[in-house]
């Protein structure tokens, strides 16, 4: 079993990006399901009633439901199966032989160049929601990672952050979020994969800071942002797998999976926000 | 005499602390704690790696679970309001089916396991305290996942009808799907679709490490 949840919780974490889940405030995440638990146990009486003996506390709440909300399905189910075929049939055959190829230790140093060079975009971002010092910090830590090793590593993470550092915040989904755009409705990006409206505006937006899209032909920017993708596109399809391959309904998992993935952190990360100030 | 009277009793309670039958003195935490800590005893097992033991050590492994969880709560959740809708025999099928499916979908995972570790942070009950959430830190790769089980008093003792994995629940993943399919379909056909699902998890070809 413990393997299980591991193997499920590798999964989820990967899915969500990279480590953004692992650290928690345990104080307000107590009161957060306290809460809920209360709220739950008030509706506990009716919901018994209802559903002919099963009761519960927070299993059938109306939120629940709303959460299921999805307006854009048609769209939203034909691009599922078309990332499906693609992933499967494309990317996943063409990665396993480029991951032959590559040792992880270079497909590593990759990414972690993929990650320093796209740092105007974090920076911007901080600016973007009055976030100053944070936007300091990514600079400096850039620019130690370029001093030391072009970008290829991330030492900077090895010393203790004198100021605490959340890059999860740092893009521009998060940016309208500080601005007051609600999320909006499920939405999957082609190509891309699951997303809401604002998500799916954040991704342009944050496409459209990077500085290379100035700086260099359109044909390279766009081929190396692709490759970058490619480079880590083993992170996405494994817990991508992990949560279809178990489905019954692989398009609903999904959906739920990632839209409570995305609930929680952002949950967490306003809970980090809360407790810094 | 005194003392062999004292080593038998000594054993005998070793022994049954392993097994349910004295549960119901035990909080839904120790219960937990002590169903992880039987399931890693027997992953540490090194019997467990050689071809001979690994069967009997799975098999305890499925026990132990089984006695955890509570399959047939598992199944009660995820069909949901619906599940009235059921007869009898279509509870016991689509439970038996239900069980199979998650039986196959994880049992090869067990393999992958090598060390990682769990520890207990808290619990925080709810529903007037007839429900626990036992929370854990699972412990892998030099990174902490949050996990939960979701816990509740039956028969005298606590088992786990959810389990929690970064704050996403395992149950009510399941529940999105088989409401999708029950929303078009009868209840003989998710149970249909189950068993079939299960099969295919269980013929899954071993992706190569």
């Amino acid at each position: 079993m413990r393997r299980i949840l591991f193997t499920a919780v590798l999964a989820l974490a990967l899915l969500c990006g990279a480590g953004c889940a692992s650290k928690q405030d345990n104080a307000s995440t107590s009161q957060e399901i306290s809460v809920t638990a209360s709220t739950g146990s008030a509706e506990t009486s009716v919901v018994n009633e209802y559903y002919g003996g099963l009761d519960d506390y927070d299993d059938y709440s109306e939120e629940d439901l709303a959460a299921q909300n999805d307006p854009l399905e048609g769209w939203n189910r034909f691009w599922f199966h078309f990332n499906d075929w693609f992933l499967q049939y494309i990317v996943k055959p063409l990665h396993k032989g480029y991951a032959f190829i590559v040792p992880e230790p270079i497909r590593n140093g990759i990414s972690n160049f993929a990650h320093n060079l796209a740092f105007p975009v974090r920076m911007a971002n901080s600016l973007l929601q009055g976030e100053f010092a944070q936007a300091g910090v990514e600079f400096d830590r850039s620019l130690v990672n370029f001093m030391v090793s072009l970008g290829f590593a991330d030492v900077a993470s090895q010393s203790e952050p004198l100021y605490p550092y959340h890059p999860e915040t740092e893009n521009f989904d998060y940016t309208l979020g500080v601005w007051g755009v609600p999320d909006g409705p499920y939405f999957i990006i082609p190509f891309l994969g699951p997303s809401t409206i604002r998500g799916a505006f954040g991704e342009a937006g944050d496409a459209f800071m990077k500085p290379q899209y100035y700086v260099l032909d359109w044909e390279i920017s766009t081929g190396s942002s692709v490759f970058f993708s490619f480079n880590d596109a083993d992170k996405l399809y494994k817990p991508y797998d992990q949560i279809t391959e178990s489905a019954l309904e692989p398009y609903v998992a999904l959906r739920n999976a990632y839209l409570n993935m995305r609930k929680n952190r952002q949950q967490e990360l306003s809970l980090t926000f809360d407790t810094q100030d | 005499m005194h003392i062999r009277v004292f080593l038998l009793s000594l054993a005998f309670c070793v022994l049954t602390a392993a097994f349910p039958a004295h549960a119901a003195d035990m909080t839904a935490r120790q219960t937990a704690e002590a169903g992880a800590d039987r399931i890693l005893a027997l992953l540490n097992d090194p019997a467990f790696k050689t071809p001979e033991g690994k069967p009997v050590i799975r098999k305890k492994i499925e026990d132990a679970v089984l006695d955890l969880f509570d399959f047939e709560e598992f199944s009660t959740r995820t069909v949901g309001p619906t599940w009235r809708q059921f007869t009898p025999e279509q509870k016991q099928q689509f439970k038996d089916a239900f069980t199979e499916l998650l039986r196959n979908t994880y049992i090869d995972t067990l393999d992958e396991y090598n060390g990682q570790k769990i520890r207990f942070t808290g619990e925080i009950s709810g529903g007037n305290g007839k429900r626990v959430e036992v929370q854990m830190e699972f412990l892998a790769d030099q990174k902490v996942y949050p996990v939960a089980f979701r816990m509740l008093e039956k028969n005298n003792r606590w088992v786990v009808y959810d389990v929690l994995i970064e704050g996403i629940s395992m149950i009510k993943n399941y529940r999105d799907q088989f409401r999708d399919i029950l929303a078009k379909n009868s209840p003989q056909e998710l149970i249909d679709r189950v068993k079939a699902k299960a099969e295919e998890q269980k013929n899954k070809p071993k992706e190569a490490k």
